[in-house]
């Protein structure tokens, strides 16, 4: 772990750090009773990575200066983040007491308090910071955090208090308009567009709250906006897959649907955002389909099929959709189609559908589940009536395991026999692991 | 501050006995304290204990796995628990001498060793006790830990399976911070039993050597006394320099005499032990400076002395001072006399250790086949193997059983007490250069209390009661059926008895 710091922040860097570190700690031989430079020298140790001599000595500094608000204040903050409840309550008590506390500490205590549930003491304490004359950055980030995370708090009272009659203009900064969002969206109050324009993405950088800008923009029609803050979101956090989903509605309702298309098969459960109708599915899917994006389309289909539980509505122009499918299969030259869909019966529907659809070819559907897969294959034998389909749990870490599962899997009657392709079930299971392994189903996924 | 020290003095019988002749000898020897100066005997609570507390205030018991434990009255400066040890020690002697009649065992076949091991598999211990007012030694790990372990001076030399090392209480520590003293020891000892009111804790520092030069034993509770008192006055020093791998970092400085092996730091960058110690040193003196106390500053002048020392001139520089250095030249001259060098000897060390308990070091006409038929066959494996590898020659292993023998026997010589002990003829020799203390210091200490700690009042009340009967004392209280005197506050002098009802 020192190794890894040591590579990121580097040993120059790092020398450096420890260089001032040593100097504060000389210095607090002759002023040892001075918080503001022990609390220095404890962020210089956090820095260095020494978490614990950090909390080590912060804990000595509480010990000595238990009436210190910035030590109070550090102490609390320490507890919030390590999330002792224990701790923060006896913390949170002692800095009530204090009769006039300074920005800092009531910082800090509006976030222990949201860490021990008191939703209104927090709300009171942002009350507090709202009323004094000067808003600090600091306090707008937290509080806009706050309200995010708390969107139906008394806090959102508090703060449509603390922006009542104040005036709206361009000098405001984006926290405090996006704040002011989420009081007037609270209230009803249309002036939420007006807050919103004046907004743009790149003034604020906390992933939440670009996600919540996202979400807002979208809920009053911005398409274009909501995208620009769903994709910084996505770029600050890769995995926030509210804002993938968000995303894949901006796109569609902004016209994009190739790019819908592509960004919803990166949702970890291919699980189409609630906000998307089935019209717009439906034209992503058959934009993918003309796209002859065979991944896409299988995408498409399990998350309408998820959403709507009936397979075959979600493909309106079947007939097209697969002939783009087949042709894409064809031109990869492989007689196997793969589908990675989420459940069961979505695969034996699938099997449904691409029987009538006239699907010639033996067709695996891969069902992702966890680090599983189970693989549905569909394994002609003499003729389209006497398909069957039958499920292997296999593990796709390996070509062993999957060799193994495919061993498990043929039953009899249905091994060995040549379909019309001339494929045996078990070079077809080997294409299969190709097909995986060579991955561009993978690479399509990700 | 109030300061403390503790010391478990092994016995040696060089003449024939067992284990329970040397159980009953330490007994005797403790009772026989009372003889030789005013005691009561202890009781801690109601649970009466095998020891005194003697008029100069100190506290003399047998300590469990049969040790005479020597406890200093509290003390105010380091200096003073130099004097009260040594002269502690003294009235051990003169216990001694009569404990030897009663047992019909010759004096001089009896050794009482200040040291923190009998070489035979158990570890002791001398304890530096430091009063504090704000914290628990659990408050200053991150901040000792490094100084602690790094304190060259507090080492007092080691003969073991790594040949000749810094340290004798390292090979026994196994974990950072600990309550326990006998298993899982750490380097800081978090046992809270503040021995006074709760106003008073008490930081009780077991990760110490017991050395026989004063000015090891000095520095060592003195810088240990200042750094505990700069940290409970809110001084934070020592983080920085936090160790990735402290128990680690013991056995890579053991054979480092330099003090100048770099040890890998949490924050991921490098630090040699000397450079550690420069810290604390710089910050203490910067403390120092700020404070009228003449015992600080004392302190950090032979600190700084002995850190520039040991960079200027390496060991060889403290040669005359401090243990390890000491015994460096001494054990090097005497292995050069006996046609080896300390590397060689270092070098049979280990399969002398592999090899000790199948092997006595008498003649053998083939020593390979002889401990191959008796060792087990993966312990064979390792010994042949570490032979092999260092070019040993199997037929020289005898031989260098003896000397490593005879290398022991000269290290609990060096630890001997008595003015016999070889550190004592060193030091009449003129080969040593670390007495702080005069005779007449050691006199005026064997009878009398410290005067500026409640070692004071409780020395005077047992002037005062030991003749009554029932007399007992604790450190914090003395008592007998009639009367008792409270001693809750270590800096208080006074006393006044309280008739029991």
């Amino acid at each position: 772990m020192t190794e890894t710091r040591a590579m990121k922040i580097g040993q120059k860097e790092l020398r450096e750090l420890q260089q001032k570190a040593i100097a504060v700690e000389v210095s607090t031989a002759t002023d040892a009773g001075s918080a503001e430079r022990r609390l220095g020298l404890v962020g210089l140790y956090k820095k260095l990575g020494l978490e614990a001599p950090a909390r080590s000595e912060l804990t000595r500094m509480w010990q000595q200066l238990p009436q210190d608000q910035l030590v109070l204040a550090a102490m609390l903050d320490m507890h919030v983040e390590r999330k002792t409840i224990q701790l923060l309550t006896p913390l949170a008590g002692a800095a009530q007491r204090i009769a006039k506390p300074c920005v800092a500490l009531r910082l800090a205590m509006a976030s222990a308090h949201t860490v021990l549930r008191q939703i209104d003491m927090a709300a009171a304490q942002y009350a507090e910071l709202l009323n004094a004359d000067k808003i600090t950055l600091e306090v707008m980030l937290q509080l806009a955090e706050f309200v995010s995370s708390h969107p139906s708090s008394p806090a959102l009272t508090a703060a449509s208090k603390a922006f009542a009659g104040r005036k709206v203009n361009d000098s405001l900064p984006a926290l405090l308009l996006y704040v002011l969002c989420r009081v007037s969206e609270t209230e009803n109050d249309p002036d939420v567009s007006l807050y919103l324009d004046r907004i743009h993405p790149r003034q604020i950088s906390q992933s939440q709250i670009l996600f919540d800008l996202a979400r807002l923009s979208f809920r009053f029609g911005k398409w274009g906006k909501a995208v620009a803050a769903a994709k910084k979101a996505l770029r600050i956090s890769p995995e926030h897959e509210s804002a993938k989903s968000l995303l894949v509605s901006a796109y569609s309702f902004a016209g994009h649907l190739y790019k819908a298309a592509r960004c919803m098969l990166t949702l970890s459960k291919s699980r189409p955002p609630l906000s998307l109708g089935s019209q717009q599915l439906t034209a992503i899917l058959d934009f993918a389909a003309k796209q002859q994006k065979l991944q896409l389309v299988s995408g498409v289909i399990a998350a309408k099929s998820k959403e709507e539980g009936n397979y075959q509505v979600c493909v309106p122009n079947s007939d097209e959709s697969s002939r783009a499918a087949i042709q894409y299969i064809e031109k990869r030259g492989g007689p196997v189609g793969v589908s990675v869909i989420e459940t069961t019966r979505t695969a034996v529907r699938a099997w449904d559908v691409l029987l009538k659809s006239d699907w010639r070819f033996p067709h695996v559907i891969v069902q992702q589940l966890g680090n599983c897969q189970i693989l549905h294959a569909f394994v002609p034998s003499d003729g389209p009536d006497c398909w069957s389909w039958q499920e292997v749990s296999i593990s796709i870490d390996g070509r062993r395991q999957l060799a193994e599962a495919s061993k498990v899997y043929f039953i009899p009657g249905a091994a060995n026999q040549r379909d019309e392709v001339g494929t045996t079930c078990s070079e077809l299971f080997k294409q299969v692991e190709k097909e995986l392994m060579s991955s561009p189903i993978q690479k399509e996924l990700q | 501050m109030v300061i403390g020290l503790e010391n478990e003095l092994p016995v040696a019988i060089d003449s024939p006995h067992t284990q329970a002749q040397r159980k009953q000898l330490v007994s005797s020897i403790v009772n026989c304290v009372r003889e030789v100066t005013t005691a009561v005997p202890v009781q801690e609570g109601r649970v009466p204990q095998l020891g005194f507390m003697l008029l100069n205030g100190s506290k003399i018991y047998e300590d469990s796995g049969a040790y005479v434990e020597n406890a200093t009255p509290e003390v105010r400066t380091p200096i003073e628990a130099v004097i009260y040890q040594r002269a502690n020690e003294l009235l051990l002697l003169k216990a001694l001498q009569k404990a030897a009649t009663r047992m019909h065992i010759k004096p001089a076949d009896i050794k009482l060793v200040r040291a923190v091991t009998d070489y035979a598999g158990h570890y002791c211990g001398m304890h530096v006790n430091v009063s504090a007012r704000r914290y628990e030694a659990a408050d200053m790990v991150e901040h000792l830990t490094p100084f602690i372990i790094t304190r060259f001076y507090a080492c007092a030399g080691s003969i073991g399976g790594a040949g000749f090392t810094m340290s004798q209480k390292n090979p026994a520590i196994r974990t950072v911070a600990s309550e326990d003293t006998r298993q899982n020891r750490g380097i800081i000892n978090l046992k809270r039993e503040p021995l006074a009111n709760a106003t008073f804790k008490r930081i009780h520092i077991t990760h110490n050597d017991a050395t026989m030069s004063e000015l090891s034993t000095f520095l060592t509770v003195g810088c240990t006394a200042l750094v505990v008192k700069m940290l409970d006055d809110g001084v934070c020093v020592g983080p920085c320099y936090k160790l990735a791998d402290p128990v680690g970092a013991l056995k890579q400085m053991d054979n480092d005499f330099y003090w100048s092996e770099l040890l890998n730091l949490a924050s991921g960058l490098r630090a040699s032990p000397i450079e550690i110690q420069e810290h604390y040193l710089r910050v203490a003196e910067v403390y120092s400076a700020g404070h009228d106390e003449v015992w600080m500053k004392d302190v950090v002048k032979r600190w700084r002395w002995v850190l520039e020392t040991l960079r200027t001139r390496g060991p060889k520089g403290l040669c005359r001072e401090l243990d390890p250095y000491i015994k460096l030249r001494l054990y090097s001259t005497s292995l050069r006399k006996h046609g080896t060098t300390l590397k060689e000897f270092s070098q049979w060390a280990r399969p002398i250790a592999m090899a000790k308990p199948c092997f006595d070091g008498g003649h053998q006409r083939d020593i390979r086949n002889y401990l191959k038929e008796r060792m087990p066959a993966v312990g064979f494996y390792f010994l042949e193997e570490h032979i092999s590898r260092n070019r040993l020659n199997w037929c020289d292993l005898p031989r260098a059983r003896r000397l490593y023998d005879k290398m022991i026997s000269m290290d609990i010589m060096f630890h001997d007490i008595r003015e016999q002990g070889l550190y004592f003829r060193l030091r009449d020799a003129n080969m040593v250069n670390s007495e702080l203390v005069n005779k007449a210091h050691l006199h005026e200490a064997m009878c009398n209390p410290p005067r500026n700690t409640r070692a004071y009042a409780r020395g005077s009340a047992i002037r005062e009661a030991a003749r009554e009967s029932g007399t007992v004392a604790s450190w914090v209280e003395v008592r007998n059926r009639n009367r008792h005197v409270q001693l809750p506050d270590p800096l208080v002098t006074t006393y006044i008895w309280q008739q029991l009802k």
